[in-house]
């Protein structure tokens, strides 16, 4: 005898609930937590590769691997964290994979040439070009919480640091920007 | 307000009155303050149709991990129960010629070293958990510490057969140490995927620490350097075996 489970209507704002529900093989809640969270997974990934299409393929093995081991999140704990602490691993075995494949660096003291539409305008660099001259762990940190919005505690736990140590490279990434918008500026 | 202040200002997400208006004037933190802006403002155009099928198409119920003590504890009881049955069957010679002072000197470092050890593997079987990193450095000071304990304690000593009776001491520990890492294992499987490596290498630690003190209660061999060269190559060994199998189980 077929036995049909049903679940009741998961509020569409609780990331949480909706994990849970994903847990439990509940499809919609599963679609809605995708259509909820890739865009600002989209925004962590095109932020520091700086690339759309690299953005997706991390998104996709993302989104693979959170599937994987769903399992591992337990109800009482924060979401976010969780989610960016996979990410975050997707990313840097992207990174050694691609750096596997080609030996070809950006060099990241070097700032990216502006184009001579933003140059004859004076605007300011945009804001992925800008953080490609930080050092990937201030760049990680700085999209972490400037494009994604997590606090610097779900920082701390999804980077496996501590909030004084996301602290400093946070105000290490905001002085060295200083440094470098002052030169672009100047 | 200073530049200074600013930053962890920006810490705290939203900037308060004082912050906003020292942005404005200072020539330093306006851009700054701008091009941060253009990051939370960007647009994101994720393509999201392919990635929800696929999950979808791949569903089926899970069940989440147990709750952190219950692997904590599990992990205890079979450190616990290896070193009663290790001092069983070795005889407990070491631990009786210590001393009171001693037997604190070594065992507590040493169990401080293994519950760091034990918290830190439970903390990686759930990416983005708290003080990770906190019980990592925590077992690595409480294992330089009771080191510093044995070299205070006990010194380098005349010993004939050094190699002989260190090879004995190195698998005793490792026999002891490898029913621990197989139960420690199992009590992970389900967890630990993110970083496989790490977390097999924290195992096979706590196995290692485990022969470590079996080695403690059995050995009356007090020559430190027996004892940092031999009893700490089980963990050592241990370890890397770990690491190993780590890389070898979970390939995710």
């Amino acid at each position: 005898m077929l036995c049909a489970v049903t679940f009741p209507a998961a509020p569409a704002n609780d990331p949480v609930e909706l994990m849970v529900r994903y847990q439990q093989g509940d499809a919609a809640a599963a679609s809605l937590l995708v259509e909820l969270l890739s865009p600002q997974l989209f925004r962590f990934f095109a932020a520091q590769m700086g690339s759309a299409a690299d953005a997706n393929d991390m998104l996709q093995d993302t989104w693979l691997r959170i599937h994987r081991v769903r399992h591992t999140f337990r109800a009482g704990e924060p979401l976010l964290p969780w989610v960016y602490a996979i990410a975050r691993r997707v990313r840097v075995d992207s990174y050694r994979k691609r750096r596997r494949v080609s030996a070809r660096e950006v060099a990241a003291d070097v700032l990216p040439e502006r184009s001579q539409a933003a140059e004859a305008d004076r605007d300011l660099p945009p804001f992925e070009a800008m953080i490609a001259v930080l050092p990937e762990s201030q760049k990680e940190v700085l999209t972490l919480l400037k494009v994604n919005g997590l606090s610097v505690e779900e920082v701390a736990r999804a980077t496996s640091s501590t909030v004084g140590a996301v602290k400093q490279k946070a105000h290490r990434a905001y002085e060295r920007l200083r440094q470098v918008l002052s030169g672009v500026r100047g | 307000m200073t530049c200074r202040e600013l930053d962890s200002a920006l810490d705290a997400g939203a900037l308060t009155g004082d912050a906003r208006r020292h942005a404005e004037e200072c020539a330093r933190c306006r851009p700054l303050l701008r091009v941060l802006e253009q990051g939370s403002a960007n647009a994101a155009a994720a393509d999201v149709r392919g990635i929800q099928s696929t999950i979808v198409r791949d569903l089926r119920p899970v069940r989440p991990l147990a709750p952190a003590a219950f692997y904590l504890g599990a992990m205890m009881i079979a450190v616990a129960a290896a070193v009663v049955a290790g001092a069983m069957l070795l005889h407990a010679y070491g631990w009786r010629a210590l001393g009171d002072t001693r037997r604190i000197g070594i065992f507590a470092p040493l169990a401080v070293c293994a519950a760091a050890v034990a918290v830190w593997l439970e903390r990686q079987m759930s990416p983005g958990r708290k003080f990770g990193t906190v019980f990592a450095w925590s077992a690595s000071i409480a294992g330089a510490l009771l080191a510093v304990v044995v070299a205070l304690s006990f010194g380098p000593r005349p010993e004939t057969r050094f190699v002989a009776r260190g090879v004995s001491c190195l698998r005793a520990g490792v026999e002891f140490a490898v029913p621990v890492a197989v139960l420690v294992f199992a009590v992970i499987w389900r967890g630990a995927s993110l970083r496989p490596l790490r977390a097999g290498a924290a195992a096979g630690a706590l196995a290692g620490l485990t022969g470590l003190a079996i080695l403690e209660v059995h050995c009356p061999n007090f020559d430190a350097w027996h004892i940092w060269l031999w009893h700490g190559a089980v963990v050592a060994i241990c370890a890397l075996a770990g690491l190993a199998a780590g890389k070898l189980l979970y390939k995710v």
